[in-house]
């Protein structure tokens, strides 16, 4: 059988050549051409494959002005894209480092809602004072804590200065301190509830 | 090929390097322009500034020797002829106003064609009259010079195939030839 898929011997008239052998057609694959006494055939083709496979011609590299701009322009893109890059992460590393440091010294101090100790300071100004335990509040104040703590909490005056307003924030903050260590009286317990409560 | 130049030539391109890189490219453009003629015909040029577009970008992270780049380089480009052979498909009108391709000859002159003037454009039409991987196949060992294992790992195949249609192709182009020759002496 040939090329055309007849043998010979059905049509002798056809220009039947001999079989590509596998080697030859290796040698033609690697350019070694084809072997003196080969067909017109496989020498024709090994000057085709020759002339495809030749170096480059200034029609095909007439472009490279434009692929140099090419690469050049993907660089700098390239460059562009690092240095911006760069700046991100360093941006990320600086955040990461402001938050992790700021947790870092809200765990030492402890969270002021748990009553862990806090080395803070608890001098305050215009402002009553923290209520005391119950223990404290239950016993009588003596006259002279009452003043002790007037004086230690003295409220802003909002009256001009005259001869009665003088001490009148005094009195009030008196006052004030008088109804917070004023023994609590229980609520009354009413008649169902002594009639439900167990024994 | 530059063959020993080839690592320094580069690793100077991948620094940024333009006589390097011109020097790259004046190496490995014409096989691949001619790769691309074959196997996308008239979009061979667009697919072959989209292919040394990605290998620009790619040339810092290559690691490789001259055939692993080679074997890179038509892996790249074969994607991206098929992209535009995809876009093709879906935009099948085109318009030409070029009067040179609407004389280009038929392919049944192609053999002929190739024998008479035997210049690399008729080289390449009679090749690309083959079937599309027996053409493609024997662009990339006879214009890339890439061996069959390299040839078989990008077109995504068995060795055993790829040369089994080189051989049909090249089989069938001596075929072609010989007739036209023939025909040629007959007619004359």
């Amino acid at each position: 059988m040939s090329g055309h898929g007849v043998s010979p011997s059905e049509m002798p008239g056809l220009p039947f050549r001999r079989p590509l052998r596998a080697a030859a057609a290796d040698n033609l694959l690697a350019g070694r051409g084809a072997a003196p006494g080969a067909p017109a055939g496989h020498q024709a083709l090994a000057r085709v494959l020759a002339t495809a496979g030749n170096a480059g011609s200034e029609q095909e590299l007439a472009d490279e002005a434009a692929y140099m701009a090419i690469f050049v322009l993907a660089r700098s893109q390239a460059r562009g894209r690092s240095r911006a890059r760069a700046v991100l992460t360093a941006a990320v590393a600086v955040g990461a480092l402001a938050i992790g440091g700021a947790t870092a010294v809200a765990l030492m101090l402890g969270d002021p809602r748990d009553g862990s100790p806090q080395p803070r300071n608890s001098v305050q100004f215009g402002v009553p004072a923290f209520p005391r335990a119950r223990a404290d509040r239950d016993a009588p104040a003596q006259p002279s804590q009452r003043a002790a703590q007037a004086r230690a909490c003295p409220a802003p005056s909002r009256r001009p200065p005259d001869g009665h307003g003088t001490h009148a924030p005094v009195r009030a903050l008196q006052g004030h301190a008088q109804r917070l260590h004023k023994p609590k009286s229980r609520p009354p317990t009413s008649g169902l509830s002594k009639a439900v409560k167990p024994t | 090929m530059l063959e020993r130049e080839f690592p320094g030539v580069l690793a100077a391109a991948a620094h940024g390097d333009e006589t390097a890189f011109a020097r790259l490219w004046r190496d490995a453009h014409p096989p691949l322009l001619r790769y691309l003629r074959v196997v996308s015909g008239d979009g061979a040029d667009d697919v072959a500034s989209e292919t040394w577009l990605e290998i620009v970008r790619g040339l810092s992270r290559f690691r490789g020797g001259e055939l692993e780049f080679r074997g890179w380089m038509f892996t790249v480009a074969r994607r991206r002829a098929a992209d535009q052979r995809r876009y093709a498909g879906r935009h099948p009108a085109r318009l030409t106003g070029d009067d040179q391709e609407l004389d280009r000859p038929a392919g049944d002159d192609t053999a002929a064609a190739a024998l008479d003037s035997l210049s690399t454009r008729a080289a390449l039409e009679l090749i690309a009259t083959l079937p599309p991987y027996q053409a493609e196949v024997i662009t990339l060992r006879v214009f890339a010079g890439l061996p069959v294992e390299h040839v078989a790992r990008i077109t995504g195949t068995r060795p055993g195939t790829v040369r089994v249609a080189a051989h049909r192709g090249l089989r069938t182009l001596a075929a072609r030839l010989s007739a036209a020759g023939c025909e040629s002496d007959v007619t004359r």
